[in-house]
């Protein structure tokens, strides 16, 4: 991988009046966001919210309309290259190749971001992530959450410093989302990863992000820390009661 | 290097393979294409060694009731390379089957995996990816003519009485080198409609539909004005023609994209056949209809990694 100054920046994610349209239809209004290295940010909302898109615009795939976005200190539009050598991206839905190995998939990703071991990158990643047995497996074989796991390893293959989730426990059974949430955990912990999730699990931000989002037609309208949510709202007995709040707010 | 061991170009041209070859649909019709073009040999030679023996009786009894001059040997002035004659025909049709399956494969995989924006998010970026496809698919189908022109290569050595010259060897692969132009053609149709329609099935009868008509309709109708030029070809100049206007106006309007008549006519020319249809305009018409075909595969992956729709 090419070797470039890190820039000194506190914010892994900084979002400056990003705005985006599709067809003159806005589905991004002046969005501001500013997530510190280390935090793991649960970004929520409701379908068609504008989730889908913010992640897109954040991981290079799509070009905002206005504003700027820069990722671990990169410009998204001018250095693009650099953020993507920067980021760990897992979509929704992804199956991968259903007639390749695990190793030839998570191979044939190393090799596009960039790295020179393969196999010494994929040993160590799937050691990390207690995976070791099933590298020589085809994926047709493999079950939903375990194709999320080699998801998440080819995430992280590259050690990026910002993780991208979209949606990552959709369709896993409640044992896929233990473990992918101790994943998340652990990744945050033990590699100093910074997270950003979008999610509809709203039990699983109150066990695992330190901050969150609320977008609502493609508006933010709440931005925080887990813990001055849940202080902020005594009366609410989870997350949920507070999101539905929010949300019902905002519509009025 | 943009060959060298790590260029993401190599990457994906060498996963394009892998991909494939595991794959059940691009397996079974290789095994049919390498079986057939060793079959095609078998009755080429078949043939040849029927009418040589027939040949060789007739002079014999010929001979035997006291005739003296006999008839020249007809297959004297026929080359060698007529027991590949049957290739040309299995070229047009599984041929452009299989290389529709490998274009369409080719994105219809990465669309069903759900990969393309993990791809596209990776620092090679689009160009490579849409680089990696076209080189990819191109690899993959040239390395299928490669297999074939080894078999029958191949089992020319293990025939009696067969033996190609070099210049016979030269010929035989530039009937190889123009039907992988032609082919080039069907596998960038069959990217082109993966990637344009969302729908898996439809996406794959298209080019199909499109094969039929570039190989069954549009010929007979642009040579409906000479109805016995597909059977046998013959010029023009020597051919019936048919009465009325309509085959002549179809002719006019059709024969400019009917290129299985036009790859028919070149192979024929370097399987020294029949070199009457030879028309070099021909083959740059076959290799525009390719590059045509090729750019407009990179339109639709450049558009279609670029739409806003799809991330949606």
């Amino acid at each position: 991988m090419e070797s470039k100054q890190p820039k000194v920046n506190p914010f892994a994610i900084e979002v400056r009046g990003v705005t985006h349209a599709y067809n003159g239809h806005k589905v991004l209004h002046d969005l501001n966001l500013s997530i510190p290295k280390g935090e793991i940010f649960g970004f929520l909302g409701h379908n068609g919210a504008g989730k889908t898109t913010t992640i897109s615009i954040l991981t290079t795939l799509l070009r905002q309309t206005a504003g700027t976005v820069r990722i671990a200190g990169y410009d998204t539009l001018e250095e693009s290259m650099d953020v993507r050598k920067r980021i760990g991206y897992l979509p929704e839905n992804v199956t991968f190749y259903n007639d390749l190995t695990a190793y030839e998939n998570l191979a044939y990703f190393a090799r596009l971001s960039g790295i020179k071991h393969v196999d010494a990158k994929i040993d160590e990643t799937l050691t990390f992530l207690d995976f070791e047995g099933v590298k020589h497996k085809k994926l047709k074989t493999f079950s939903k959450g375990m194709r999320q796991r080699i998801g998440i390893a080819q995430a992280i293959l590259h050690d990026p410093s910002v993780l991208f989730l979209d949606e990552p426990t959709s369709g896993l059974d409640p044992m896929g989302i233990k473990n992918l949430r101790d994943i998340i955990l652990r990744l945050n912990r033990e590699r100093g990863m910074t997270i950003f999730m979008n999610t509809h699990l709203l039990s699983e931000v109150g066990k695992t992000c330190t901050s969150i989002g609320v977008l609502s037609m493609g508006k933010l309208i709440y931005m925080d820390t887990m813990e001055r949510t849940l202080n902020r709202f005594p009366d609410e007995a989870s997350l949920e009661g507070i999101y539905v709040r929010m949300e019902t707010a905002e519509m009025s | 290097m943009i060959l060298s061991e790590t260029s993401p170009l190599r990457t994906i041209i060498g996963h394009e393979l892998r991909a494939l070859v595991r794959e059940g649909t691009f397996s079974a019709l290789l095994g049919i294409f390498l079986a057939v073009t060793l079959f095609s040999v078998f009755i080429g030679w078949s043939t040849r060694s029927t009418t040589l023996a027939i040949y060789a009786t007739t002079v014999a009894t010929l001979n035997g009731a006291g005739v003296s001059h006999v008839a020249p040997n007809p297959l004297l002035g026929v080359s060698t390379l007529a027991i590949f004659n049957n290739l040309i025909i299995y070229m047009l049709l599984v041929g452009a089957l299989l290389a529709i399956v490998i274009g369409h494969r080719s994105f219809v995989r990465d669309r069903r995996s759900g990969v393309i924006q993990l791809l596209l998010s990776r620092p090679a970026g689009r160009p490579f990816y849409i680089a990696g496809k076209l080189c990819g698919t191109g690899i993959a189908l040239l390395s299928v003519l490669l297999g074939m022109f080894a078999v029958s290569s191949a089992s020319t050595l293990f025939i009696p009485s067969l033996h190609l010259s070099g210049g016979e060897f030269l010929s035989l692969s530039a009937f190889y080198g123009v039907s992988f132009i032609y082919l080039s053609f069907f596998t960038a149709l069959g990217l082109l409609f993966g990637v344009y329609m969302p729908n898996e099935s439809m996406s794959l009868l298209l080019p199909i539909i499109a094969w039929i008509a570039i190989v069954f309709i549009l010929p007979e109708l642009s040579t409906g004005q000479n109805p016995v030029a597909l059977l046998n070809p013959v010029t023009l100049a020597h051919a019936p023609q048919a009465l009325g206007t309509f085959f002549s106006s179809a002719r006019a309007i059709l024969s400019p994209f009917s290129f299985g008549q036009d790859y028919v006519a070149l192979a024929l020319h370097f399987l020294r056949i029949n070199s009457e249809t030879f028309n070099i305009g021909a083959l740059f018409k076959l290799a525009a209809a390719g590059l045509a075909a090729d750019a407009a595969c990179v339109f639709a992956l450049w558009k279609y990694s670029a739409a806003a729709d799809q991330i949606l």
